[in-house]
């Protein structure tokens, strides 16, 4: 028998990481729960029932009432739709936006990516939760600002990768080739560097929508996010941590639970893609 | 005939992966006796750095070995613990094949030394004796390398260090795995003397592995030779080179680039265009901060004529890589001119000088690194002629018909680099350059990332196409044999500059720089009486 | 000798990012369309009233000059007035500041030590149980909301078990001791209360273990990448084929190595560390930089905001520039 051919990778392509999968079930799961909420709940989530006010999990309300009369179980579903909303679309506007900044800079090399690390540099000096507090403070708490609060924070590590794959790759003989063979600029980037230096920025893709989810939660909890009474896990939460002292568990614990889960979810999705790829 | 020192029985190592079981070993017999020097060659794949990883434990964790392995006594496939850790080194003395990165970065040279003499040769002031092992391998300041890293070093010290490591550990068997790799031809042939030389005291054992039959030829007494995990020929070394018997041993012998052969083909006469005159260049590199700015090329001019083939010959660093890269447009130079198709191009702006890249493409060294491993073949190779050709059939056909030119069945064109082998690579990269019809191409060192049976097939295409002189090629090239049967005229590069340049058989016959003697000199042949 | 001109160059450079941090943290209350006066002065304010704070606070000047005027304040320690309470910004920073270090200090301390250990053990048992662990270990850690984890905590120890101080801040009040350094564990000792000091601990132990938990997954999980690459590379095994003795491989190769890598991590740690805190400090009512400043963002109150974003800022690029220089000593590769 000859040696197997070590140069035909081609079947392990469409293999997923189970980890991969079991994140993807998590947060399709989480999705799918938000998106069918009316059909696997009577209660709409901000329906205040008068007759229980912070009841423990029972048989009308699975898990429990929170200080309002609001039924926690139909909250918990519903803020799933907010918040992976907020998250995908923030996450995809950091993408297009680092691409945007990172891609010329690293292309252009010299003072042009000089002068852009340097303002690069001074956004990272900031501590990332901290600037999303104080602009989400400054700008306002509409959906559409915190979309960009966390988009734009996000948005300087995105750049700095894509542009340290550029300058990796810009000087590698196949881009030099690709100018030898009469490439213009425009061609050269986004022929051949972008598809190169997109791998890593996908690979991160799903962690940051994880760390998306708990800065607009951990934004909410302070009051700075999305504002009672929408249902949001974060602001639930916030809502809650006065109950435990008095023992009633459920109004946090409830959508401290499926934040964690699903932020878990994007973080197997993650944890799996860098698996494979280091295994590359 | 002394009883052997190293016996090795029927050993098979197999790898399980994704894909597959991989044989690396299918049944290997062979011995070392003390005091001799035993040469294993093959060319990459072949198993051969897969004796020296049993020999130390170091097989891949999912390997499994089998086979009879028996050292000096000691029975080497059942060692564990304490008993494998004292014998490791003691023993079998490791030398690694990339001796930078085998270093430890962040531990002194001395220190690293100085851990191997406490641990199996103890005894006396340890840190003179770190010292004289740095000179013994032929190290000029041992005494100030104590305190250096590994990063200051040179490829040919860091190797030099990773000897005195491996003999630090005084051991029964030094091995040495593919231990020239990146160092070139005078630094070869030092470093493996200085190997060979350690089997002289007539205790000691040494095995080498290498790709390169031409310098195992001169320091080993015996030869095997490997093929897909088999040994296919052994024997002494003069007699396989004198001598060989399997078909295999024969193809790396004839691959080895023989000096003496000649260009059949006469160049044409006088009176044809110049295709591109360089005049009087200097490029240097940028100053980087803290850093003076290097030239790279001082007042270098040549002519580059319609038909004509131009080898560029020098070692690495002496500039020819950084000419090369000029002439494609790709650096600019700091004076002088160069002038391509009557126009002066070193001056000209990115998108200017883009109209006038279909008249000029480059082959590159790293054929897999060469090719944008997202795209399949076809994007590949048309990926020039997208500037010209905008009519996608006739563009088709182009692909079809420079495929076959280089060798290649149209049917790769849908395939992406990483299904490619290294030969496979370089010809799409041939490929591509011819697919726009230009008049010059420059070829970087083309064959020298390659195994060397391929290489010889490589430089058999390139010598067919440059044979049919319808246009100019540049042939950059560290090693002066493989020239001499492709092109018409040779210029020598030294330290940026040119230090010699005429037809091909007047430089080779009548060399007028030391330089060139010394590169001559060192060109790999086959060394037919061992001494 | 090197060293010390590493740390002069390196001061050097700090100085524009500084400045960039002052200009970025200065024009971020002009993120928001409109004039900032309106914002700043209370609703019920006339014409008149909206031209003095205009001219008080110098927003009737060009903006270089109110940048270089605030520059030239915050130099000298005034960091201005706050809108909501009046008093100076500075003295609630110098106040407050202590408090919030001493946290995020004993945090990264644990979450650090932690990580090492850790992060080692699990790559030389490679793909055996104990890695295995301590990689699901982390990625949990990593998806924990750390407020979220320290109201968990707060249920399991203080209501649950009843083994925990109550959520209230960092003493109990009956056990307080003056305000010397402004570090609670220092000032009980300083004043020579050893049931202080204690009470000081308990009330530390679940906001440090919150914030070190929730922020160290990232450092484990580099230190065990770092390690194994570690003990793939070809020098640890060379060094391993030499037949070096497991003690000395594992200190002078493999932990030498790893640790090389840690100081650039910790500090990225350390950003994450004052940005959680603001959601720790919440959690346990403790009385920090965080919370002075989420009562200043909630109410808008620009001069508290902005100094906080500097505040911060200036610190995280100061531990980035004691990484930089521990890693200079540690690593030979880097140029000094």
């Amino acid at each position: 028998m000859p040696a197997a051919a070590p140069n035909r990778p081609a079947q392990r392509r469409s293999r997923l990481e189970p980890i991969t999968a079991i994140g993807a079930a998590i947060v399709l799961a989480v999705l799918a729960a938000g998106i069918a909420a009316p059909w696997l709940t009577p209660w709409e989530p901000t329906q205040i029932d008068p007759f229980f006010f912070l009841e423990g999990p029972n048989a009308q309300h699975w898990f429990g009432t929170d200080g309002n009369g609001m039924d926690v179980f139909a909250r918990v579903l519903y803020a799933a739709r907010i918040d992976i909303g907020i998250a995908l679309a923030s996450v995809a506007l950091a993408v297009v936006l680092g691409t945007a900044v990172g891609l010329p800079l690293g292309y252009a090399g010299g003072w042009v990516d000089d002068i852009g690390m340097r303002v690069l540099d001074i956004l990272q000096a900031f501590p990332v939760f901290i600037l999303a507090l104080a602009i989400a403070a400054i700008l306002g708490t509409s959906l559409p600002n915190l979309i960009l609060t966390i988009g734009l924070i996000n948005a300087p590590p995105y750049a700095r990768l894509i542009r340290a794959e550029v300058v990796a790759l810009r000087h590698r003989t196949f881009i030099e080739a690709a100018e030898c063979a009469g490439n213009s600029h425009s061609s050269l980037m986004l022929r051949h560097l972008l598809p190169n230096a997109l791998t890593p920025i996908l690979v991160i893709a799903p962690l940051n929508c994880g760390w998306a989810i708990l800065t607009l939660a951990g934004l909410s909890f302070v009051g700075l996010g999305i504002p009672v009474p929408e249902a949001e896990w974060g602001a639930m939460i916030s809502a809650g941590a006065a109950d435990v002292v008095g023992g009633r568990w459920w109004t946090a614990t409830f959508p401290g639970l499926a934040l964690f889960l699903t932020v878990l979810g994007f973080n197997l999705i993650g944890e799996g893609l860098q698996q494979r790829q280091a295994q590359r | 005939m002394t009883a052997p020192l190293l016996e090795i029985r029927d050993l098979r190592v197999a790898i399980p992966t994704a894909t597959g079981v991989i044989e690396a070993l299918r049944g290997v017999s062979l011995s070392v006796a003390p005091g001799e020097v035993l040469g294993i060659v093959g060319e990459s794949g072949g198993g051969k750095s897969m004796i020296a990883r049993t020999l130390t434990h170091l097989l891949p964790a999912q390997a499994e070995a089998q086979g009879q392995v028996t050292l000096a006594g000691t029975d080497v496939m059942t060692l564990r613990g304490e008993a494998l850790r004292r014998f490791r080194g003691r023993s079998v003395g490791l030398c690694f094949q990339n001796p930078r990165s085998a270093l430890n970065p962040v531990r002194k040279i001395g220190d690293q030394l100085i851990d191997r003499l406490r641990e199996h040769a103890p005894g006396g002031d340890l840190r003179a004796r770190a010292v004289t092992a740095l000179a013994a391998v032929g190290l000029r300041s041992p005494e100030t390398m104590m305190g250096q890293f590994p990063h200051q070093l040179s490829g040919g010290m860091a190797q030099r260090v990773m000897i005195a490591l491996s003999l630090a550990c005084n051991p029964r068997l030094l091995v040495a795995d593919e231990p020239t790799t990146g160092l070139d031809v005078t630094l070869t042939g030092e470093i493996l003397t200085l190997i060979a030389r350690q089997a002289r005291d007539g205790a000691r054992g040494v095995m080498i592995i290498s790709h390169d039959i031409a310098a195992l030829s001169k320091v080993s007494d015996r030869l095997v030779v490997m093929e897909k995990g088999l040994i296919v020929e052994e024997g002494s070394t003069r007699r396989i080179v004198t001598a060989p018997r399997h078909r295999y041993t024969r193809r790396l012998i004839e691959a080895v680039p023989d000096v003496t052969t000649r260009r059949r083909a006469q160049p044409r006469e006088d009176g044809r265009s110049v295709v591109m005159a360089i005049r009087d260049i200097d490029v240097t590199y940028p100053a980087r901060f803290g850093r003076r700015p290097a030239p790279a090329l001082t007042g270098v001019s040549l002519d580059i004529r319609m038909g004509d083939t131009i080898a560029v010959v020098g070692e690495s660093g002496s500039g020819k890589s950084t000419l090369s890269r000029a002439i494609m447009g790709l650096l600019a130079p700091s004076r002088g001119e160069i002038r391509f198709r009557g126009k002066t191009m070193s001056s000209m702006r990115f998108s200017a000088r883009r109209g006038l890249r279909r008249y000029m493409q480059m082959v590159f060294q790293d054929p897999f690194d060469a090719l944008n491993p997202r795209m399949s073949v076809e994007d590949i190779v048309s990926d020039p002629l997208r500037l010209v050709e905008r009519d996608a059939a006739r563009r088709s056909a182009a692909i079809d018909r420079v495929l076959v030119e280089v060798g290649l069945d149209p049917t790769f064109r849908t395939r992406r680099p990483h299904e490619l082998s290294g030969g496979q690579a370089q010809r799409v990269g041939i490929a591509r350059a011819l697919s726009i019809a230009p008049e010059l191409v420059v070829l970087d060192e083309p064959a020298s990332a390659l195994d060397v049976t391929v290489q010889a097939q490589l430089l058999d295409l390139i010598r067919r196409l440059t044979e049919r002189r319808d246009r100019a090629y540049l042939i950059v090239s560290h090693d002066l044999a493989t020239v001499r049967a492709l092109c018409d005229r040779v210029v020598v590069i030294d330290a940026g500059r040119i230090v010699e340049e005429g037809p091909t058989e007047h430089v080779f016959t009548n060399p007028a720089s030391p330089k060139t003697r010394a590169l001559l000199d060192a060109a790999p042949r086959l060394y037919t009486d061992a001494t | 000798m090197r060293i010390a001109a590493f740390i002069a160059k390196r001061l050097a450079l700090l100085i524009p990012v500084l400045i960039g941090v002052s200009i970025a943290s200065f024009f971020l209350i002009r993120l928001i369309p409109g004039d900032p006066v309106l914002l700043i002065v209370p609703e019920t304010a006339t014409e008149a009233d909206i031209a003095a704070a205009r001219e008080r606070l110098g927003l009737d000047q060009p903006v270089p000059v109110q940048y270089l005027r605030y520059l030239g304040g915050v130099l000298q320690g005034d960091f201005g007035t706050s809108i909501a309470t009046n008093r100076p910004v500075a003295m609630d920073l110098a106040q407050r500041l202590p408090v919030t270090l001493e946290l995020v200090t004993l945090a990264m301390l644990l979450a650090v030590a932690a990580s090492v250990a850790l992060g080692v053990h699990a790559a030389r048992r490679l793909n055996r149980l104990g890695d295995m662990v301590t990689r699901i270990g982390a990625i949990i850690g990593n998806s924990l909301p750390e407020f979220w984890l320290g109201i968990m905590l707060i249920l399991l120890f203080y209501q649950g078990l009843g083994i925990a101080p109550a959520p209230s801040g960092r003493i109990d009040s009956a056990l307080a001791v003056p305000t010397v350094t402004g570090l609670i564990t220092v000032d009980t000792l300083l004043a020579g209360r050893w049931d202080s000091f204690l009470n000081a601990l308990a009330h530390l132990a679940l906001p440090v273990v919150t914030l070190a938990v929730a922020t160290s997954a990232p450092l484990i999980r580099s230190v065990r990448a770092s390690a194994i690459e570690v003990m793939q590379s070809d020098n640890y095994r060379c060094a391993a084929a030499h037949g070096l003795p497991e003690g000395r491989l594992v200190n002078r190769y493999l932990m030498r190595q790893t640790l090389t890598r840690l100081p650039a991590l910790a500090a990225l740690v350390f950003g994450n560390l004052i940005g959680g805190s603001v959601l720790i400090e919440f959690v346990f009512s403790w009385q920090g930089l965080g919370q002075w400043a989420l009562r200043g963002m909630q109410v808008r109150d620009y001069p508290v905001i902005q100094s906080f974003v500097l505040v911060t800022a200036t610190a995280y690029v100061l531990v980035f520039l004691v990484a930089d220089i521990v890693q200079a000593m540690l690593d030979p590769r880097v140029r000094i």
